[in-house]
C-alpha cells in the first residue's frame, strides 16, 4: 500500500497546519429562502457572534471580519451557505463552532458518509486519502467490554484509496463500523499546471482545499449542496407529516439498523440527553420491551420530533414545516456510532 | 381494552407505512380529509365522525368506540349523509355525486365487536373490531371490497405500535398530555420565543387535527383539549417548571423567566436540569396502572455529558 500525499505545490508539513489551505464550511441556514431573508439573518449573526458584516461586491456574497479573522460567506445556493477563509484551521474551526451554535436557524451540512464515500466517482475525481471514524462508546455502558469495533479511528493514504476501502469494507473487517468521516480526492486537470482542486471532504460540512482553480472548487461545492438539498427536502416534502390539500399528507421515516450496542435502553437514555453528538433533548419512555418512545426537541433548530426505537428500526414522525437536516444529522450519528450500514429505509 | 384515543391512532395508522403495521388505507390510496372535524348540514343535523376517509368513489364516516354502546341517533344521522352533503358542507373533493357512496365504519376492541354489531341491527354500517393483531368485521359488507379483505388478512407484529398521529384526547392522563406539552415548550426556549400560549401548544402537539380544523370547519374536540393544555401549562408553571416560565398577568399567555445559557456546557446543564425537572413532573403525575412508562433518565447526580467518560472524536 502506497502512501501518496498530494504534490499541488503546497510545502511538506503546512498542508496539516493549514496555513495554505482555504477552508470552507457548508451550513444550513434555515429560513433564507429570500434575499431579504438573508440579509435580516446575516445581521442578526453578524451581531450575535461580534462579526462585521458587509455585502463583498457580488449578489448574495458577505464578508465577516473580527480582528485577523475574515470569512466570506456565499449565500447565492438559497438556504445552504459557503463559509470561506484562508485562516489557520484551529482558529477557522473555533469561529466557525461559535457561528453555527449562535443561532438555532443554523445546522451544519452532514454529508451522509456513503455519499462520502462515492462522491469523488461522482464528480470524476480520484480518491487520495479517506478517514473512517466509529465510536460506539458514547452509547455503551463503559462496565461492559469492548468488542474489536467498539472504536475505530483510521486514516489512509494509498495509490487506489477507492478500490482499498471496498476491500476494506468487504472484508469485514470492522463490522458494521467503517463510517467513512472524510474523503480527500483531486478533480479537474490531470496536468500540474492544469485547472484542479483537491478537497478533502469531512462529514460535518467542512472541506480543505488546495490547488490551482477555486472555481473547480466552487462546481463542487454547488453539486454537493444541490445534492444534499434534495436530500433534506425530500425528507421535508415525502415525509413531512401534516395536511396539504385538505388532506393528510407524509409518512414516517424508516431507519433499518442493527443496534450494536448490548443496552438499548441505556442507548435510548444518551441519544435524548441533550448532549453531543445527538443533541436531542427528550423523556424516553418504554413502551414495552425493546420498544421506546421519545418525543424529542432537536437543540440545533427546535424542531419537536417523535421517535420510535426498536432493535430493528427507529421511526421518525417528522412533523411538516421542521427541518429535515435533523433527520440526515440523526442518520449519521447513528453510522458514527452505532452501525457505520444504518440506512433509510424509506428515501 | 384500548382506549378510544388508542383506536383512533389504530386506524390512522392504516394510512402510513411503518414496520409491522399494516397500511390498508395508505395502499389502497385513501385520503384522510378531517379528524374530529364537526360537519353543519343543511338542515342543522350536526355529526362529527372521527375519521373521514375518502378514495375512488367512496367516503368513510369513521367512528371509533372505546366502549359497546352505541351514541344516541349518532348513526341514523350519519346514515343519512348523501354525498351532496359532504361536497357541500364538508367541502370534500366529491366529483360525481351520482355514483359516489357514503359508508359508516365503527371502528372497536374486538370484545365490543358483536354487542355494537347487534345495536346496528338491519342499518347500514360495517363494525370493525380490533383485538392488538388483526381486524374482524360485521355488520354490512364494506362497500370496497379490497379494503374489507386487506383489512381482515392484516396482522399487527406484536413490537409495532401505531403512530401518535393525535397524541391525548381530553380523557388522557397528564402525564400523557404533560409528555407531549413539555418539549413544545423546551422547543419555544431553544428557538428563543418570547411568549407562548395553549392555542400555540396545542397547534403543534396536534398539528394535523389543528391544520385540518383550520382548512375545513370547527373541530369538535378542541376546546376540550385547549383547556388541558392550559391545565398542564398552569400546574408546571407554578411547580416543576417554576424557574423557567410563568403566566403573564391578566393574560392567557406565558413567557420565560430566563434565556438557556449561551456557554455551551451551561446550556446543557440547563437543559439537562429542564429533563430532570420533566421527569419529575411525569413521575409525581403518574397513576397506578396506567398504561405509560415511567420517565428513563439517570439517576439524580449522574454527569451526562463527562467527555472524559464519553469521548466524541469529532
Amino acid at each position: 500500500m502506497a502512501a501518496s500525499r498530494g504534490g499541488w505545490g503546497m510545502p511538506e508539513g503546512d498542508e496539516d497546519l493549514g496555513r495554505t489551505m482555504v477552508k470552507t464550511y457548508l451550513i444550513e441556514a434555515h429560513g433564507t429562502d429570500s434575499d431579504d431573508a438573508t440579509l435580516a439573518r446575516m445581521g442578526d449573526l453578524g451581531r450575535k457572534v461580534g462579526f462585521d458584516f458587509s455585502a463583498a461586491g457580488e449578489p448574495g456574497l458577505f464578508r465577516l471580519k473580527k480582528d485577523n479573522l475574515i470569512f466570506w460567506c456565499d449565500t447565492s445556493t438559497p438556504r445552504f451557505w459557503r463559509l470561506h477563509t484562508t485562516a489557520i484551521v484551529s482558529v477557522a474551526d473555533a469561529a466557525h463552532d461559535a457561528i453555527v451554535s449562535s443561532a438555532p436557524w443554523l445546522d451544519r451540512v452532514w454529508v451522509p458518509p456513503p455519499y462520502l464515500e462515492s462522491l469523488a466517482d461522482t464528480v470524476g475525481g480520484q480518491m487520495l486519502t479517506f478517514s473512517l471514524s466509529h465510536n460506539r462508546r458514547p452509547l455503551s455502558d463503559s462496565d461492559r467490554p469492548v468488542t474489536e469495533s467498539d472504536f475505530v479511528t483510521l486514516r489512509l493514504w494509498a495509490s487506489n484509496a477507492s478500490q482499498t476501502l471496498r476491500k476494506l469494507r468487504k472484508a469485514d473487517v470492522f463490522p458494521h463500523a467503517v463510517s467513512v468521516r472524510s474523503v480527500k480526492f483531486r478533480s479537474g486537470a490531470d496536468e500540474p499546471d492544469g485547472e484542479f482542486c483537491v478537497a478533502e471532504y469531512f462529514h460535518n460540512g467542512k472541506i480543505t482545499v488546495g490547488g490551482t482553480s477555486f472555481d473547480e472548487h466552487n462546481r463542487l461545492l454547488v453539486k454537493v449542496l444541490k445534492d444534499y438539498g434534495d436530500l433534506v427536502r425530500g425528507f421535508e416534502d415525502q415525509y413531512g407529516i401534516g395536511v396539504a390539500g385538505g388532506a393528510v399528507v407524509g409518512q414516517p421515516i424508516v431507519l433499518d439498523l442493527n443496534w450494536t450496542v448490548r443496552d438499548l435502553e441505556y442507548a435510548v437514555q444518551r441519544i435524548f440527553a441533550s448532549s453531543e453528538p445527538f443533541r436531542l433533548w427528550g423523556i424516553p419512555t418504554r413502551v414495552r420491551d425493546g420498544h421506546y418512545r421519545a418525543r424529542a426537541v432537536d437543540l440545533h433548530v427546535g424542531g419537536v420530533l417523535t421517535f420510535d426505537i426498536t432493535r430493528e428500526h427507529v421511526v421518525i414522525q417528522l412533523p411538516r414545516g421542521v427541518c429535515g437536516n435533523t433527520v440526515v444529522r440523526f442518520l449519521n450519528n447513528l453510522q458514527f456510532h452505532v452501525n457505520a450500514d444504518a440506512h433509510t429505509a424509506t428515501a | 381494552m384500548l382506549r378510544h384515543l388508542d383506536l383512533l391512532n389504530v386506524f390512522l395508522a392504516l394510512r402510513f407505512k411503518q414496520p409491522g403495521y399494516p397500511d390498508c388505507l395508505s395502499r389502497l390510496g385513501y385520503l384522510v380529509h378531517s379528524i374530529g372535524v364537526t360537519i353543519l348540514l343543511g338542515d342543522g343535523t350536526r355529526l362529527a365522525p372521527d375519521v373521514v376517509a375518502q378514495a375512488h368513489n367512496l367516503t368513510l364516516l369513521t367512528e371509533v368506540k372505546g366502549g359497546k354502546e352505541l351514541e344516541g341517533d349518532q348513526l341514523a344521522r350519519m346514515n343519512r349523509v348523501t354525498p351532496a352533503d359532504l361536497r357541500e358542507f364538508a367541502y370534500l373533493p366529491i366529483h360525481d355525486v351520482s355514483v359516489h357512496v357514503v359508508h359508516v365504519l365503527y371502528v372497536c376492541n374486538e370484545e365490543s365487536r358483536e354487542a355494537l354489531t347487534a345495536g346496528i341491527g338491519v342499518r347500514r354500517a360495517t363494525v370493525a373490531g380490533f383485538d392488538g393483531k388483526r381486524f374482524r368485521l360485521s355488520g354490512t359488507p364494506l362497500p370496497d371490497a379490497a379494503l374489507a379483505r386487506c383489512l381482515e388478512e392484516a396482522r399487527v407484529n406484536e413490537m409495532a405500535s401505531p403512530l401518535t398521529i393525535v397524541p391525548f384526547d381530553d380523557k388522557s392522563p397528564e402525564e400523557e398530555v404533560a409528555a407531549f406539552v413539555v418539549p413544545e415548550i423546551i422547543a419555544g426556549l431553544v428557538a428563543g420565543a418570547g411568549t407562548f400560549g395553549p392555542a400555540d401548544i396545542l397547534a403543534s402537539t396536534h398539528g394535523v387535527v389543528h391544520q385540518l380544523t383550520q382548512s375545513t370547519g370547527s373541530g369538535s374536540e378542541r376546546p376540550a383539549l385547549l383547556k388541558r393544555v392550559k391545565t398542564t401549562l398552569e400546574r408546571l408553571a407554578t411547580a416543576e417548571l417554576a424557574e423557567w416560565i410563568e403566566r403573564v398577568p391578566k393574560q392567557p399567555t406565558y413567557r420565560f423567566k430566563q434565556d438557556l445559557a449561551l456557554d455551551p456546557a451551561r446550556r446543557t446543564r440547563d437543559l439537562q436540569r429542564l429533563r430532570a425537572a420533566t421527569a419529575r413532573y411525569l413521575g409525581s403525575q403518574q397513576q397506578p396502572g396506567t398504561p405509560v412508562q415511567l420517565p428513563l433518565l439517570f439517576g439524580a447526580g449522574e454527569a451526562e455529558d463527562d467527555p472524559d467518560r464519553k469521548p466524541d472524536l469529532e
